[in-house]
C-alpha cells in the first residue's frame, strides 16, 4: 500500500532555501520586504512552512532542532532541540531586546507612535540615527549587550536576522518580529506583569 | 559612654553604609526640612544593621550616635524643637551622598538660581572699582570668589541636568495608572498635567531660562551669558588674560548646557500631547529602559569581570525569540576520484613518510631555548638550519604554514622566535631550487595562546635564465 509522502508536497530547492535562512539565524516572516520592488510582500517561504508545518516540525526534530513558531509576530526560526549552550543563544536573544527597546524608547520619546516606527514609509531615518548615536546612555548600555561597535552593529545585527528591514542607505523600519516584541512590552505593561 | 570615631573614620562608616544616608537624605526632602529628627534616624540605623554581626552593630550604632555625628563634625547643628532633637547634617556631607545617587539630585530652584544671579552681579559691580593689582588683597579675593561662585554655579547646574535627564522615570511613575486604565484616563489626565506642569514650571523651565543666551531679563539687568562677558571684558582690558580665558571655558561650559535641557523640555511637551496609546508606549519602553539600566549599572562596579550585561532574567519574562542563533551546517567531504587526485594523495603520502624517517628525534634537550644567553641562541639557530637543510620542500602556497606545522611537530618548546628564524634562513637561501614570493594574501597561525597574522610566502620553482 503506498502511503503519502510529505517529502513529495514540499519543493526540494524552497526547502533547501528554508533551511539555509533558518541556519543563518534569520527569522522567516510572513510578510517579507523586497528589496527591489520596495514593498512588503507575502513570503511564500512562509506559506511553504505554515502549509506543511507538520512536515517542517519533523523535519527538523529529526535533525536535532525545534522549529519554533512565534504567533504574534507570525514568524518561524530555529533553535536546537536539547540546548546546552542556551546561554549563547540567550545573549543573542538579549542583544535584540536590548537593541529594539532602545529603538521603541527613543521613537516614543521624540512624540510619535510606535505604530509609525513599523511601516515603511515611516520608521527610522538618518535623523534619528543621528540622534541615537549622539546619546552617551546608548552607547554605553549597547556596549554592555555586546554590540561593541555601537548603532551601526547593532542595526547589522537586527537587518541581518529580519527583525528590521532596511529600506535605504539611511532608514530602516522594524517588521513583524519586531514589533512583537516591542508590543508584547506594551501589552504586558498595560496588564501590569 | 560610646566610643568616638574621628571624621575620617565617621564617614568612612557612612559611605560603607549608603542606604542610611540616602534614605535620610530621602526624608527630608520629603519632609522639605533641612534637618532630620534623631528617632527618625535612629530608626533608619536600626532597620539596617538588624542583618549585622553584633559588633558591626555596635560600630555602627556608635558612629551614627548623635554625639559622635556631632564630635565628627559631620553634623554641625543639633535644633532643640518641642518634638525632640534635629540634626542638621553638613552640607558637604549631604552633597557627597547626592553625588553618589543620582535619584537624590536635587532640581535646582528658580530663587536659588536668582540668588546665584544676584550674586554675580554683585561680583561685577565690585570689578569695577578693582584695582587689578597682584598686590591688592581685595582685588585677588574678589577674582578667587568670582572664579569660585562660576565653579559652583556649574556643578550646580550639572549636577541638576542629571536630576531632569531622569525625567522619562518620573512621568512614567506619574502617569502609569492613568495610561494602564481606558477608563479612567479623561478623570487621570487632569492631575497628571498638574503634576507634570508643575515639574516644568518649578525646575525645568528656570533653567532653561537661566541658561538661554537670548533671553531679557526684567528691569534690563543682563542674563548670565551677558554678565560673563562683561566680567571677562574687564579682565580683558586689564590685560588679565588668563582669567578671562577661564572665565570663557566655564561660558562655553553654561551654553553647552543648554542643549540637554531643551531636550528635556521637548521631552515633555511630547509627552502632554499623548494620547492614552502613546502615553501608554512611552511608559512601557521608560520601564522596560530602567530595568536595562539596573543591568547596565551592575556592570560599572568594581568588579573587573562583569563587563556586559546579564540579560537571562530579562529574557526569561519577555520569552522572545529565545534560543535564536546561527547553526553551523555540516560540512562537505571533497574527495575526488580521478587521476590527479590520487597522485597529489600518493604525493602527500610520500612526502610525510620521508619527514618521518628524517632525524626524527628532541632537537633541543634541556630547556636552554629559555636561555636568554646569546651564546645558546646562536647555538639553537645552528641546529635549526641544520634541520632545515635536511628538510625536503616542495611548492607550496603558504610556506610559512608548512613550517610552522613541521617545527610544532617536531621541536619540543617550539617559539615564533624559531619560525622567524628559519624564515629569515630560507629567504637569505642562496643556490636553491625554489624562490620565496610574499604574496598580499594575509593568514594567522596560533602558537600556545598567541595567534600571528602574517603575510603568506609561496615557494615556486625557482626559474634559471640561461639565455646565453
Amino acid at each position: 500500500m503506498m502511503t503519502d509522502n510529505p517529502f513529495d508536497k514540499v519543493v526540494a530547492e524552497d526547502s533547501t532555501e528554508i533551511y539555509k535562512q533558518l541556519t543563518q539565524g534569520k527569522v522567516i516572516l510572513k510578510q517579507h520586504y523586497n528589496d527591489l520592488q520596495h514593498q512588503l510582500e507575502e513570503n511564500p517561504l512562509y506559506t511553504l512552512l505554515f502549509n506543511n508545518s507538520t512536515h517542517f516540525l519533523s523535519l527538523y526534530q529529526h535533525i536535532g532542532y525545534q522549529l519554533v513558531f512565534n504567533h504574534e509576530g507570525c514568524f518561524y526560526y530555529l533553535k536546537e532541540l536539547h540546548d546546552q549552550s542556551i546561554d549563547e543563544a540567550d545573549k543573542n536573544a538579549f542583544k535584540i531586546q536590548v537593541a529594539l527597546l532602545l529603538i521603541g524608547k527613543h521613537f516614543s520619546a521624540t512624540g510619535r507612535n510606535l505604530n509609525l516606527l513599523y511601516q515603511q514609509d515611516a520608521g527610522l531615518n538618518e535623523m534619528d540615527l543621528e540622534s541615537l548615536k549622539q546619546d552617551h546612555e546608548f552607547g554605553e548600555i549597547l556596549k554592555a549587550a555586546q554590540f561593541n561597535k555601537g548603532w551601526d552593529d547593532a542595526l547589522d545585527f537586527l537587518t541581518k536576522r529580519n527583525f528590521m528591514f532596511q529600506t535605504s542607505l539611511t532608514s530602516w523600519f522594524v517588521s513583524d518580529a519586531g514589533k512583537a516584541f516591542l508590543e508584547h512590552l506594551v501589552n504586558a505593561y498595560e496588564n501590569n506583569e | 559612654m560610646k566610643k568616638h570615631f574621628s571624621t575620617i573614620e565617621t564617614l568612612k562608616i557612612l559611605l560603607a553604609y549608603p542606604r542610611i544616608m540616602y534614605q535620610c537624605i530621602e526624608k527630608m526632602d520629603q519632609a522639605d526640612d533641612r534637618l532630620i529628627d534623631e528617632s527618625v534616624l535612629a530608626v533608619v540605623v536600626r532597620q539596617h544593621i538588624e542583618p549585622l554581626e553584633a559588633t558591626e552593630q555596635k560600630r555602627l550604632l556608635s558612629a551614627f550616635d548623635t554625639d559622635n555625628l556631632s564630635n565628627a563634625n559631620i553634623v554641625s547643628d543639633i535644633d532643640k524643637r518641642e518634638d525632640g532633637r534635629f540634626l542638621l547634617f553638613q552640607q558637604s556631607i549631604l552633597t557627597i551622598f547626592r553625588l553618589c545617587e543620582a535619584s537624590l539630585y536635587k532640581e535646582v530652584t528658580d530663587a536659588k538660581l536668582k540668588s546665584r544671579m544676584a550674586s554675580l552681579w554683585d561680583a561685577e559691580s565690585r570689578l569695577e572699582s578693582a584695582t587689578f593689582a597682584e598686590n591688592d588683597p581685595d582685588y585677588i579675593e574678589l577674582t578667587e570668589d568670582i572664579t569660585e561662585q562660576l565653579g559652583q554655579l556649574l556643578s550646580l547646574l550639572r549636577n541638576n541636568i542629571i536630576a531632569m535627564e531622569r525625567i522619562g522615570e518620573k512621568l512614567e511613575d506619574m502617569t502609569a495608572d492613568a495610561s494602564r486604565s481606558p477608563d479612567k484616563f479623561p478623570e487621570y489626565r487632569q492631575t497628571m498635567f498638574e503634576k507634570t506642569t508643575h515639574l516644568f514650571d518649578r525646575h525645568i523651565k528656570p533653567t532653561l531660562t537661566f541658561l538661554d543666551p537670548k533671553v531679557r531679563l526684567l528691569g534690563g539687568k543682563s542674563n548670565l551669558f551677558e554678565t560673563l562677558k562683561q566680567i571677562r571684558e574687564r579682565y580683558r582690558t586689564n590685560n588679565k588674560n588668563n582669567i578671562a580665558d577661564q572665565i570663557l571655558r566655564y561660558d562655553i561650559s553654561f551654553s553647552n548646557a543648554f542643549l540637554p535641557i531643551q531636550k528635556v523640555e521637548r521631552q515633555v511637551d511630547h509627552f502632554l500631547r499623548k494620547t492614552r496609546m502613546g502615553m501608554l508606549q512611552y511608559n512601557a519602553m521608560e520601564a522596560n529602559y530602567q530595568k536595562i539600566k539596573v543591568l547596565y549599572a551592575k556592570t560599572t562596579t568594581s568588579n573587573l569581570k562583569s563587563r556586559f550585561m546579564d540579560g537571562s532574567e530579562f529574557c526569561a519574562s519577555s520569552k522572545f525569540a529565545l534560543g535564536l542563533k546561527q547553526h553551523t551546517r555540516p560540512t562537505c567531504y571533497q574527495f575526488g576520484e580521478s587521476a590527479s587526485y590520487y597522485e597529489n594523495i600518493f604525493a602527500e603520502i610520500e612526502l610525510r613518510l620521508s619527514l618521518i624517517d628524517s632525524n626524527h628525534q628532541a632537537l633541543f634537550a634541556s630547556d636552554s631555548y629559555k636561555d636568554e644567553a646569546s651564546g645558546k641562541q646562536l647555538a639553537r639557530a645552528e641546529i635549526l638550519y641544520e634541520w632545515l637543510a635536511s628538510q625536503p620542500f616542495r611548492p607550496t602556497k603558504d610556506v610559512v604554514y608548512v613550517l610552522h606545522n613541521r617545527l610544532s611537530d617536531w621541536l619540543d618548546g617550539y617559539q615564533f622566535a624559531d619560525l622567524l628564524t628559519a624564515m629569515i634562513h630560507l629567504s637569505h637561501k642562496s643556490e636553491w631550487d625554489y624562490e620565496l614570493i610574499t604574496t598580499n594574501q594575509f593568514s594567522y597561525i596560533t602558537i600556545e595562546d598567541e595567534a600571528f597574522i602574517y603575510r603568506r610566502r609561496k615557494l615556486e620553482p625557482a626559474v634559471r635564465q640561461h639565455d646565453d
